[in-house]
């Protein structure tokens, strides 16, 4: 046993077991980490390090493996045990409390007392001690509601720290901070690792790894690719471990598209997400007619308010979107759905379907209004059940019948019927975000079929996806999101194209 | 004209009307912190109201009748908050159909209970009474203000600095706000959030009985059919109009029974008696309409959660 | 018969056994045997010729109230004001039967029934606006509305539109003239109350129906109620389809009242109106907003309603009994959690 090893996990399985598609999260993964260091655990999107974090946090148990603290065997059954052990976690959204002070949120859950009330001298005190001791300023009298996310940040590490956390996880910690307090926050890492504390912290920005971190766990697929030290590695094998394939098994069928019309244009695009920061800096790009443009990155980086942006759900700040040499930016999100927009929404079950409701009511949606299922305000049910019929049956829904509740179908067929109504729908522009999450293999091969049909219709696709594999398999171009700009794009036949993408998607252009 | 509508008399009723409606506002406002949309102080006021007279006729007491009012009251609150908080059903539709329940009952109860229908009155029923300081009795506008009001109003107001003590200075109160602002706050920290959300639930009840025991026993005993009449919903007006504030929540409910008291003095020169009644609907419609331009902060992303 | 229909019944009358089961209890706190209490319910409500007119004559306001809660309830906006349009449609069709004269039966009916329309709806806009553009919370304006159009209807048959002919003044004797005999509905069975109202319920039971299941603006209703964000996205102006449905519904709800004045009062009569809009409410809940369980909701309460007054003659046992049984089933209908919590347990109980 290594002696200098203060925790270890060993051979540790989860296994989601969704009906259809169970997922292996992590499989037979070991993890070791020193006293004392700074360790980065790094991969793409469902690589299986947040679960991994996450049973080590207590939130979930492992179905095999053992954790090993000090030397012993222990059991972490709730995030409660988990601190008792030393072990507490600062995740990507904050679990502080808007209206309390710096102070009354440190001492949350473990307040002092005087007589029956909070005493709250002695909690300004315990946040002035901690503060002081690890050289993480705060003043304990700010509201948290009127403190900078970094600030917030502090204070969540300062919350571990004062219930006596040895081992701090670090959920993608940089994702709300400038560079400058990007920078504060690595010093602080620093200090806590002299001070005796070890930091774990995950993360997909692999410039973070080669400054602050002492060794680096590689993950993809639920499986560790490679325990590297900092000094002795590069950027480029860490992103070819974090999305090398041993096998290219994902077909390349993507047609070249040279000559037609840009469906798509986007300029100078700005915009705020619900914090009131920037989500989108400078994001210019287009799509062509027949193009499946693939928007790669991992998950975070502006994606998501990319599309919102796109079908009119968000405002922007400066810009434009021109579509068929119209300006769309300003449109709502009905006019550009009647323009003829297809959009796979990522948010499947609150915006994808109805859930409440039936597998026809969810695919008429759109097509309501429009001939020949309606005429005047009433509806022409028999071309309904038609229209209903031949996309069943066009897109294979597996359904007992058009009726059926839509939540009665598998994640699979659900999408399907997302797919098959958008696909119906849509002239000349589709966006899709996450098209194949979460689906069975039978239906992914289904819907990437399906999208490169629409393409050589003369469709312009946008897909934007975190799974690496389908960016590969579809994309004529390739473009990479990190940080809400578009930090670089690709061409799908240069070589090493994995390593090339995983270095954009980590920051590296 | 002025000494017609601001004299002593106004106050006093306007302290009298604004009373059950402030008690009810105060179990609103706890529940509301505590991420609670109680829209049951309706139903729970009536049941208090009954109740406060069952017991100050039964046992002779007015006191017994308060204390009957509070238990039953926080009895049928669990009620309301067992569908809420652990079947999570939908808590207008539940609201609804408690608040009919209540209105349903305790007209009901009137037959076998009292023998008579419609209401119930008998003069020897005990009240709760008022409060004398002699020591005010001399000072001009205190006097008026502070003294010779009854006990419950009394207890109103103690309870607004109690309740304030409660959310504001002991851990309970600390972590019902953080249920009300942040749930996972507590979940992180080990904490059972249903606990806090039974918790305010038993003390909004107490309140409403308070406010209900305040109606029907307070100066004159008598018990009528619907005898909140939609008082609970003013209250929970006054809870929305105050997003929470305990100390603008007491103003809102003195508000309403300012309103309702020049109202009545109006009705003295001419003003008809169905426009002075609908002062406080009126106004509550009013109060709402500034809620309609506040700008939700959100401080924290959700996410996209897929529950089948 | 699919499963999902089956389930949804199973759960009516699991919540029909849990209200009769705890009605129980009040009855035999009253000191009377339930079994013989439900058997005189029973028998009020359907057995008889008298008593199944009676009971037919009770249900035809309710299925307009429920058809109008309905119509709201479906689309996401709880408007719980539907008592006031009551009010407010039974006032302007009075008035359209006092005070319009010189027109033929049908065509005085028919300008009445659309005038309380009119009023009934106009009556809603500003709770319907502040929560269609401002999410301002309408359960609570939408009741505020029904007390004010109350008062408000009292004030103007007290102080303009009374009956120079009543000569007592008792406060509770606020009455309008009678309304001319071409504004009235016929009475089909004399004695008994039930008049043409009934025809006029049915059709708004049909036009539910159509609207429902065959028209956009009904399917857009029914996305909008139940999947705001899934409808938004798909291009529907969800503000504007929760306006619609507000007044929509308070003009549903005035028909109710206009029937009940143009064919059993015969003129606009203080307190003339039973709760016919609140249990409209209860009777769309129960009938879980479907156009065709609706009206059998409402049939279902306005017999038990009049067998409860039989039960009430014959044993010691109250007519409010009722509105106590229906709020439960009420209560219980909507609590998915327990039925969830019941699943859950039968699923572990089956997987030991």
């Amino acid at each position: 046993m290594s002696s200098n090893f203060i925790l270890e996990m060993k051979g540790i399985v989860k296994v989601f077991p969704l009906a259809e598609n169970p997922v292996i999260a992590n499989d037979h993964v070991d993890f070791s980490i020193k006293k004392g260091e700074i360790h980065a655990l790094v991969g793409e999107n469902g690589a299986g390090k947040t679960t991994l974090m996450n049973i080590l946090y207590g939130m979930y148990t492992q179905d095999e493996g053992t954790i090993i603290l000090d030397g012993m065997n222990i059991n972490i059954e709730d995030p409660k045990k988990a601190i008792s052990y030393g072990i507490g976690m600062v995740h990507q959204h904050f679990v502080l409390i808007p209206s309390f002070t710096v102070a009354e949120n440190l001492i949350f859950g473990y307040e002092p007392h005087k007589g029956l009330f909070v005493d709250l001298n002695k909690a300004r005190q315990l946040a002035s001690e901690i503060s002081q001791k690890y050289g993480l300023e705060v003043d304990p009298d700010k509201k948290i509601q009127e403190c900078s996310l970094s600030t917030q940040q502090r204070v969540e590490i300062l919350k571990i720290l004062l219930r006596g956390a040895s081992i701090l996880i670090f959920d993608e910690p940089t994702a709300v901070l400038t560079p400058q307090e990007t920078k504060e926050l690595f010093k602080a890492f620093r200090e806590l690792a002299q001070d005796g504390k070890t930091i774990i912290f995950i993360t997909h920005k692999l410039r973070e790894v080669m400054a602050v971190a002492e060794r680096v766990t590689v993950m993809q697929k639920g499986q560790v690719r490679g325990v590297v030290n900092v000094k002795d590695t590069s950027v480029e094998e860490l992103a070819r471990l974090m999305v090398g394939r041993d096998v290219s098994f994902t077909q390349r069928r993507v047609k070249r598209v040279s000559d037609s019309d840009k469906i798509l244009e986007v300029d100078n695009l700005y915009c705020l997400d619900e914090r009131g920061l920037l989500a989108l800096k400078d994001v210019s790009f287009h799509v062509k007619a027949g193009e499946i443009l693939g928007v790669a990155g991992v998950g975070g980086n502006g994606q998501n308010e990319l599309v919102e942006c796109l079908t009119g759900l968000r405002e922007t700040i400066n810009g434009d979107i021109i579509y068929k040499g119209r300006k769309i930016i300003k449109f709502s999100a009905v006019k550009i759905r009647n323009l003829g927009v297809g959009h796979i929404p990522g948010q499947r079950y609150t915006r994808g379907i109805c859930k409440e409701s039936d597998v026809l009511k969810n695919l008429i949606m759109g097509a309501h209004k429009k001939h020949p299922l309606s005429k005047s305000i009433f509806l022409n049910l028999k071309q309904i059940d038609k229209y209903a019929e031949n996309l069943i049956k066009n897109y294979s829904i597996k359904t007992s019948s058009k009726d059926a509740p839509i939540m009665n179908l598998s994640g699979g067929n659900v999408q399907k019927c997302v797919v098959a109504r958008e696909f119906t729908l849509a002239r000349d522009l589709i966006i899709a975000e996450e098209p194949t999450r979460g689906v069975d293999i039978g239906a992914i091969e289904f819907i990437h079929t399906q999208l490169l049909k629409k393409s050589e219709e003369g469709n312009a696709i946008i897909m934007v996806s975190t799974d690496l594999d389908e960016i590969i398999a579809l994309s004529s171009r390739i473009i990479v999101m990190y940080d809400g700009c578009i930090i670089g794009e690709v061409s799908p036949d240069i070589t090493f194209l994995e390593e090339k993408v995983g270095l954009l998607m980590a920051g590296i252009a | 004209m002025l000494e017609i509508l601001f004299n002593a008399h106004t106050v006093k009723t306007g302290i009298n009307l604004a009373t059950p409606i402030l008690l009810g506002a105060l179990g609103g406002v706890i529940c509301y912190k505590s991420g609670i949309f109680n829209i049951a102080l309706e139903g729970n006021m009536l049941i208090g109201s009954f109740a406060a007279i069952v017991g100050s006729y039964f046992f002779g007491n007015a006191w017994a009748g308060v204390l009957l009012a509070i238990g039953v009251t926080v009895i049928a609150s669990l009620i309301y908050g067992l569908f809420c908080i652990t079947f999570r059903a939908n808590v207008i539709i539940v609201g609804f159909g408690f608040n009919m329940f209540a209105l349903g009952i305790t007209g009901w109860l009137l037959l076998p209970v009292f023998g008579g229908k419609g209401s119930f009155f008998d003069p020897s029923t005990p009240t709760v009474g008022n409060l004398k300081f002699s020591f005010l009795e001399n000072i001009p506008v205190i006097n008026t203000l502070l003294n010779g009001h009854n006990i419950i109003v009394y207890i109103s107001w103690l309870l607004v600095i109690l309740l304030y003590i409660l959310l504001y200075r002991t851990a309970i109160g600390y972590r019902m706000r953080a249920l009300g602002e942040n749930p996972d706050s507590l979940r992180v920290s080990g904490l059972r959030g249903d606990f806090y959300a039974y918790l305010a639930i038993i003390i909004s009840g107490a309140c409403c009985g308070l406010g209900g025991a305040y109606l029907s026993i307070a100066h004159l005993a008598m018990f009528t059919e619907n005898m909140t009449a939609g008082i609970g919903f003013i209250s929970v007006t006054a809870v929305i109009f105050s997003k929470g504030f305990i100390l603008i929540t007491a103003l809102a409910g003195y508000l309403f029974g300012m309103a309702h008291s020049v109202g009545i003095q109006l009705q003295g020169i001419g003003l008809p008696t169905q426009f002075v009644e609908m002062i406080p609907y009126v106004l509550t419609v009013l109060m709402l309409i500034p809620t309609a331009f506040r700008i939700k902060r959100v401080y924290f992303k959700k996410a996209d959660v897929q529950v089948k | 018969m699919s499963k999902e229909l089956l389930q949804s019944l199973l759960r009516l009358l699991i919540a029909l056994i849990v209200a009769l089961i705890v009605s129980s209890l009040f009855i035999i706190f009253m000191g009377e045997n339930p079994l013989i209490a439900y058997r005189q319910l029973f028998k009020g409500a359907f057995v008889g010729k008298a008593n199944i007119i009676r009971s037919l004559r009770w249900s035809t306001p309710y299925i307009i109230t429920g058809v109008a809660a309905a119509v709201a309830f479906r689309a996401g906006v709880f408007n719980i004001g539907i008592e006031g349009c009551v009010y407010i449609g039974g006032l302007s069709a009075a008035l359209v039967g006092v005070y319009v004269t010189g027109l033929p039966g049908p065509l005085h009916v028919a300008l009445a029934v659309v005038v309380a329309m009119i009023m009934g709806g106009f009556w809603l806009v500003l709770p319907a606006f502040l929560r269609a553009f401002y999410n301002v919370n309408e359960v609570i304006t939408t009741w505020m509305f029904s007390y004010i159009s109350v008062l408000l209807c009292q004030y103007l048959v007290t102080y303009h539109f009374y009956d120079p002919f009543e000569i007592s003044q008792a406060a509770q004797q606020v009455r309008t003239s009678y309304i001319a005999s071409s504004a009235r509905l016929s009475q089909l069975i004399p004695p008994f109350q039930l008049n043409t109202a009934i025809f006029i319920a049915l059709g708004i039971t049909i036009l539910f129906f159509l609207f429902s299941q065959r028209t956009t603006l009904g399917y857009e209703l029914e996305m909008t109620g139940l999947s705001p964000d899934f409808a938004k996205y798909g291009g529907i102006n969800i503000a504007k389809i929760r306006f619609y449905a507000i007044i929509i519904s308070g003009a549903i709800g005035a028909i109710a009242g206009a029937t009940e004045i143009m064919g059993v009062h015969f003129r606009y009569i203080h307190g003339f109106s039973t709760a016919i809009g609140v249990n409209g409410i209860l009777v769309a809940l129960m009938g879980r907003l479907n156009p065709i369980t609706v009206p059998l909701a409402a049939i279902f309460f306005g017999s038990l309603q009049n067998g409860a007054r039989v039960m009430e003659r014959t044993s010691n046992v109250s007519l409010d009994t009722i509105n106590i049984m229906v709020s439960i089933i009420v209560m219980s209908i909507t609590a998915e959690g327990l039925y969830e919590l019941i699943r859950v347990k039968r699923k572990a109980r089956k997987e030991e």
